[in-house]
């Protein structure tokens, strides 16, 4: 390997996270060349100034804050209960088991779908069907009955009789 | 995922609230120093992280534990500092109001009160919240994505593994991330590395 490829895993084998057979080689190549036992020398360095700075002492009272903040409401633990029951039974079932509520719940709306909404449509076109039939055979009752009124009259004021 | 963790969040799913006091008491430091290093605010990484265990509260009936629950913490951490970073962009940034002030009786900003007790000498100590000045305005200067990888990695003590989980990213992206920024605070540190 070349200097460049080596000094680009200096971090992760400071850090011990390359694979045992990356790891041989950087060390075999660290044997024999200072300048990248030098770069690793100055990542250490690097390492090392950032790990001195002092931990973050948080105030004596920060940890009761935050608990203190934790919502004490019933509902919140019944829903939290409920969820995580849910969540559970959810995990600890086989796929089919897992999807077969929600696959029942999709065909049980398909079906009252498929039954209930033609069967309105289908209704109400019956009813207009039904309607214009007996305004037909009204007109035809009254053209036999009264000629002369089956046909409307547009004279003077005969809007207010049509209102 | 621990055997304590998971019997804390199984405790906590059936309602025992001291279950969950037991979790943020095991990771409260954590957090808290991880946002401060992040967004280099003592009092907003206080805020932060408490509502950081809020949302783990909230979030907790979700949890599978696919993966390990620090894992999960350090997420919910992750997105509230991006959040505030987004929500915050356009106000002045935190580094800029950071100048290093040689005069230790003049100290205001937080991340000094963290280093005011470095060495019982004074003038160790003016040397030393140099350098560590220095530290901290070379981390913060660096891109987003390596600046977390390296926290995650130097402050928080984790593997790469956990951190590719926590970023959502495969492990040689995290390793790649480490290295440039180790590459950059070497130029930027130069100085205080030749002393």
């Amino acid at each position: 390997m070349r200097c460049e490829e080596i000094q680009k895993r200096l971090v992760a084998y400071a850090d011990a996270e390359l694979d045992p057979l990356s790891r041989n080689h950087v060390k075999h190549h660290l044997e024999e060349c200072p300048q990248c036992r030098a770069q690793l020398e100055e990542t250490k360095k690097v390492l090392g100034l950032y790990r001195s700075i002092p931990e973050l002492k948080p105030e004596p009272e920060y940890l009761e804050r935050i608990v203190e903040a934790i919502p004490p409401e019933k509902s919140t633990q019944n829903k939290l209960r409920l969820v995580s029951k849910l969540a559970e039974w959810f995990n600890t079932q086989n796929k089919v088991v897992r999807w077969a509520p929600i696959a029942a719940t999709v065909l049980i709306i398909f079906v009252l779908i498929a039954t209930f909404v033609p069967g309105r449509f289908a209704s109400k076109k019956k009813n207009l069907l039904e309607r214009n039939a007996t305004v037909y055979t009204y007109y035809e009752h009254v053209a036999k009955e009264k000629p002369s009124q089956a046909e409307p009259k547009f004279g003077k004021y005969s809007f207010i009789s049509i209102y | 995922m621990t055997t304590n963790d998971e019997q804390l969040v199984t405790e906590v799913k059936s309602g025992n609230k001291d279950a969950f006091e037991k979790i943020v008491e095991r990771y409260y430091k954590n957090v808290l120093n991880f946002i401060f290093h992040f967004l280099g605010d003592k009092q907003l990484a206080q805020d932060l992280s408490q509502e950081c265990f809020l949302k783990l509260f909230q979030s907790i009936g979700s949890f599978r534990g696919e993966s390990e629950l620090k894992t999960f913490i350090y997420s919910i951490a992750k997105n509230l500092c991006f959040e505030y970073r987004r929500k915050a962009k356009g106000q002045p940034n935190l580094v800029e109001l950071f100048e290093f002030n040689s005069d230790p009786n003049k100290v205001k900003d937080s991340r000094r009160e963290v280093m005011v007790d470095l060495a019982s000498n004074p003038l160790d100590n003016i040397i030393k919240k140099e350098t560590l000045s220095l530290i901290f305005e070379a981390i913060s200067s660096l891109p987003l994505e390596q600046k977390l990888v390296f926290i995650l990695s130097e402050q928080q003590n984790l593997s790469y593994a956990d951190i590719a989980k926590i970023l959502k990213c495969p492990v040689g992206t995290v390793a790649s991330r480490k290295w440039q920024a180790v590459k950059s605070l070497k130029e930027k540190l130069k100085r205080v590395l030749m002393d």
